[in-house]
């Protein structure tokens, strides 16, 4: 299966950047070209992640998904106050120009999303804001608990964090009801996927409380990278299966 | 501009390729693509970091396709790699892989650097329909002439040019024996790609190459060429590059160029 180490710049991303590209096979793309899983990479996170970690490789080639793996640095993958334009970025730009690339669908049903931690909320969270965009959603290992108020998202380097990414006011309501990804759960109209690992069981069990019967657990006893491989292969099984 | 490095499972090497396909940002779909082929004992990366040929070829709206054919010297080495073999294989699966380069042969360009070249004019010959116009820098274009000074004592090359190419009675008559199939070609009456030779004054290819430039002349089959100041090397090179291109492009060679 071919691997596409890419750099390139972006105009409305401004800077340089990178991204890997796993495509199932070498000949004969389906007319309209593969379907697509955007890859989302954790908290500063590389584009290089899931391949050096998983066998993303060899599930692209079996599942017959072109697999897009972009990084997002430290923006959540939102168009950041403080910041580059990672969402319109990963969600706008990117498709657009490598869907006259290279032979991938532009078509929604075949258009899929995951990501791990930081990865896990861009895509629960584009997807929730824009469901007809994607087929499928996915997440694993991910806080959805970013803008609580509890000791944990309270310390000066979070907030510090959030302030940079959504502005000062980043617990206004008018943030919140935009970006809060427990307030956008009210409007889950699709399935989301929430994967289950040994590592945070109980956040999960939280965000998938929320969703109600929107939300389908993936679950593996396994751990770390372990873990979010064996999360990403049910996933992409979904996919694969329509 | 964006670069993709490409690793791909190999049929012809039983393992992994690769190539790297380089787009320019403003420039109508399919792009025109120049095809360049890096010199003995380097890969797809060298003619890149050795030259500023992507700011010549962007600036022309022509995207880079540049494989790596290892030490294949772009033949099927007796003992070795299939290096040519390889190379025709990334000229059937990039524009399958990247849709948007095109495949029209008035889009289609060659560019080989030193050994390179030898795969740039042999591409060109073995698929005139194909390609617009191929050129070549201080390159072994008549390797059959090579292998003969060798095995007299008169070239300097290694056992790399015996492994892969045997002797010159070996190559003779091959599709790599290019003078012949360019004489073939002309005396058959088919088109052949526009070519063009270039090389410096003071280098152990020039010998070579005026061979080449000759016998060309003599069977009357067009060649472009040009004698640039300096040795084998991007000195040499770099500035007659985007002037080359032009002459591909436009048919025009002009020193005002850059």
């Amino acid at each position: 299966m071919p691997l596409v180490d890419a750099r390139g710049g972006f105009p409305r991303l401004k800077i340089t950047t990178r991204y890997s590209i796993a495509l199932p096979c070498v000949y004969d793309a389906p007319e309209g070209g593969w379907p697509v899983l955007w890859l989302l990479a954790d908290d500063g996170g590389l584009y290089s992640d899931w391949v050096r970690r998983t066998a993303v490789e060899s599930f692209a080639e079996e599942l017959g998904i072109a697999v897009v793996m972009p990084e997002g640095l430290h923006s959540d993958y939102e168009d950041m106050k403080r910041g580059l334009d990672w969402n319109t970025f990963v969600f706008d730009e990117l498709p657009a120009y490598l869907q006259g690339v290279f032979p991938l669908s532009a078509d929604p049903k075949k258009q899929f999303v995951f990501g791990a931690g930081m990865g896990g909320l861009g895509a629960i969270r584009q997807a929730l804001r824009d469901p007809a965009a994607f087929a499928a959603a996915g997440a694993v290992d991910t806080d959805f608990n970013g803008f609580d108020t509890d000791a944990r998202h309270t310390t000066p380097a979070w907030e510090h964090r959030m302030a940079t990414i959504y502005g000062d006011d980043f617990r206004a309501a008018e943030i919140l009801a935009r970006s809060d990804p427990r307030q956008l759960a009210a409007q889950a109209v699709a399935t989301l996927y929430l994967g289950k690992t040994g590592n945070d069981p109980e956040q999960m069990d939280a965000f998938a409380a929320l969703l109600g019967d929107k939300a389908v657990m993936l679950t593996t006893e396994r751990t770390g990278w372990a873990g979010r491989e064996a999360l990403l292969r049910q996933f992409m099984e979904v996919c694969a299966r329509g | 501009m964006a670069i993709f490095h490409i690793q791909y499972p190999s049929k012809v090497l039983g393992g992994e390729g690769e190539f790297l396909v380089i787009l320019p940002e403003r420039a109508p779909r399919p792009y025109k693509v120049l095809w360049l082929l890096h010199g003995a004992f380097g890969e797809a990366y060298g003619s890149i970091w050795d030259s500023s040929i992507i700011r010549y070829a962007l600036n022309r709206g022509l995207a880079i396709v540049a494989p790596s054919s290892y030490m294949g010297v772009y033949t099927d080495m007796i003992y070795g790699e299939a290096g040519y073999s390889l190379v025709k294989e990334v000229l059937e699966i990039a524009p399958k892989l990247c849709p948007c380069l095109s495949v029209k042969p008035e889009d289609s360009f060659l560019m080989g650097i030193s050994m390179g070249g030898h795969g740039s004019f042999k591409l060109a010959l073995e698929f005139p329909e194909r390609f617009a116009a191929t050129s070549a820098f201080s390159s072994p274009i008549d390797m059959v002439g090579v292998m003969t000074a060798l095995a007299e004592g008169r070239h300097g090359g290694g056992h790399e040019l015996v492994d892969a190419f045997g002797s010159a009675d070996a190559y003779r008559g091959t599709i790599g024996d290019i003078l012949h199939r360019a004489k073939s070609l002309k005396d058959a009456g088919s088109p052949m790609p526009r070519m063009f030779l270039a090389w410096g004054d003071n280098e152990h290819a020039s010998g070579e190459c005026n061979v080449v430039a000759k016998c060309f002349a003599e069977w009357g089959i067009p060649l472009e060429s040009r004698v640039g100041v300096g040795g084998h090397s991007f000195d040499t090179w770099d500035p007659m590059l985007p002037k080359v291109l032009d002459w591909m492009l436009k048919g025009e060679y002009s020193d005002a160029t850059c």
